[in-house]
């Protein structure tokens, strides 16, 4: 009986060994179990990052029209065709604003889920695939112009998670979230409603009561890029 | 009177080691079922997206602001030219050039790295490969030889389980390349819980052949 017991108490006790083990050692990447300090000093560095983001930003946007009227003055000295290629160039790379028909979608997570909260369940989130895969589907619909929240979507530009939070052209964006279009509001209308597409999102939005709506407009308008534009590693070939 | 009073100490002794069994057993049953939600909510978090690290994001958002800090430095330098009469005309070229690089007005090359996805490879997957190069710094990406501008790109699957990319059938292997840092998009694809790791979750059996060039070359946009 007592050796019965005793292999019954060391299995056990090396059971709970490997339990607490594999416990500690599991990297859960949940925000909110950092210690309170850590948490706040993270809180705190990511607020001064994001102001100075949003003073770069304000700073490009300005930049980019003192140039545009900058050129305009110097139309006598500069060639009007090569001013009109560069405007057409621009538009083309998202920075100038974009007015027209469209389709705005607005999503949002589940009522009272919270996004700081530990124990969300992720499904009632919208995630930053979510909004790649409507991204994407916009695209195939030959939309002329995007935005999600009025941060201009690129080709270059990336939809991430970091935990919870999401982000786009490495600028945080926030439930609720209006992706806005300039496109064939008709086509993109039949597209989004088709049961085809979007089927795990669509799922979640009944099963969790996410808000998710499509709306086709007369007019919308989108701001532009207010971004950086990388080109340390591409070369143009001769 | 002895063999009684033993009897009785002896059934005390079990009686107290069937509680700290029972105890265990509770403590044991606690530990299990945490480590599995444990488990199952990195799983949930991970399934598309890679895992949240405090510091990934503190990098991300320094790396951003360098980034719009040197670009400012970029503007405020055409800004000066442009002003200057004697510059203005080089100024308005070199924005020509620049945009038609971006934009895909002009073949370009450049260190990369080439991505080959295989058959059966879901258009989620590609969707979110794309957007991890570009996260990852690319600079340009091309898809089987189409390079991604404008807002056209967008990946359809068609029912034949095929991939429509701006009217073209794509074939497999699905072939991207991108121009950018090498090693930190490599390294990326390949953390742990990065793309690679989440791509042959999905895909059981399948994998991604993933290989650093010095030079890889894009046609213009037609």
């Amino acid at each position: 009986m007592s050796v019965r017991l005793s292999t019954i108490f060391v299995v056990l006790g090396v059971l709970i060994g490997l339990f607490f083990a594999a416990q500690f050692r599991t990297g859960i990447p949940l925000d909110g179990t950092y210690p309170a300090d850590q948490y706040q000093a993270r809180q705190n560095l990511i607020k001064d990052f994001l102001d100075e983001q949003g003073v770069l930003r304000n700073q490009i946007a300005n930049l980019n029209s003192q140039i545009d009227e900058q050129q305009k003055k110097n139309q006598a000295l500069l060639s009007k065709t090569k001013l009109s290629y560069l405007d057409e160039l621009k538009a083309a790379a998202g920075l100038t604003s974009v007015k027209g028909r469209g389709i705005e979608i607005q999503l949002s997570d589940s009522p009272g889920a919270n996004r700081e909260s530990t124990g969300v369940v992720p499904e009632a989130l919208v995630q930053a695939a979510d909004l790649r895969d409507i991204i994407n589907l916009l695209r195939t619909g030959n939309a002329s112009a995007i935005a999600i929240n009025n941060q201009r979507i690129l080709p270059t530009t990336h939809i991430s998670a970091v935990g919870n939070s999401i982000l786009v052209n490495n600028f945080y964006v926030a439930p609720p979230f209006i992706i806005t279009a300039v496109s064939d509001e008709d086509f993109l209308y039949a597209r989004l409603n088709d049961t085809t597409t979007l089927m795990d999102l669509k799922k979640r939005a009944t099963q969790f009561g996410m808000p998710f709506t499509l709306t086709l407009r007369s007019h919308v308008s989108l701001s532009p890029y207010n971004g950086d534009f990388r080109l340390k590693y591409v070369t143009a070939r001769p | 009177m002895a063999i009684s009073a033993s009897n009785m100490l002896l059934h005390d002794l079990n009686t107290g080691r069937k509680k700290m069994i029972l105890f265990t057993s509770i403590l044991l049953g606690v530990f299990l079922v945490i480590q599995s939600r444990s488990f199952i909510g990195v799983t949930i978090a991970n399934t598309r997206d890679s895992a949240s690290n405090m510091f990934r994001e503190l990098q991300v958002l320094r790396d951003t602001n360098k980034s719009l800090t040197d670009e400012t430095g970029s503007l405020e330098e055409v800004l000066a030219k442009s002003k200057d009469s004697s510059l203005s005309l080089k100024a308005l070229e070199d924005e020509i050039h620049r945009f038609k690089v971006i934009t895909g007005g002009l073949p370009v090359y450049g260190p990369g790295i080439r991505v080959s996805a295989p058959v059966g490879t879901e258009v989620t997957s590609l969707v979110d490969l794309i957007n991890e190069l570009f996260n990852s710094g690319a600079e340009a990406v091309s898809l089987n030889g189409i390079r991604l501008t404008g807002n056209s790109f967008g990946l359809d699957g068609i029912p034949s389980g095929q991939i429509l990319l701006k009217g073209n059938i794509l074939q497999p292997p699905y072939v991207l390349t991108a121009i950018g840092d090498s090693l930190t998009m490599e390294n990326t694809l390949r953390q742990v819980g990065g793309f690679l790791r989440r791509y042959e979750k999905k895909h059981p059996g399948k994998t991604l052949k993933i290989e650093k060039k010095d030079r890889l070359d894009m046609d213009k946009v037609d």
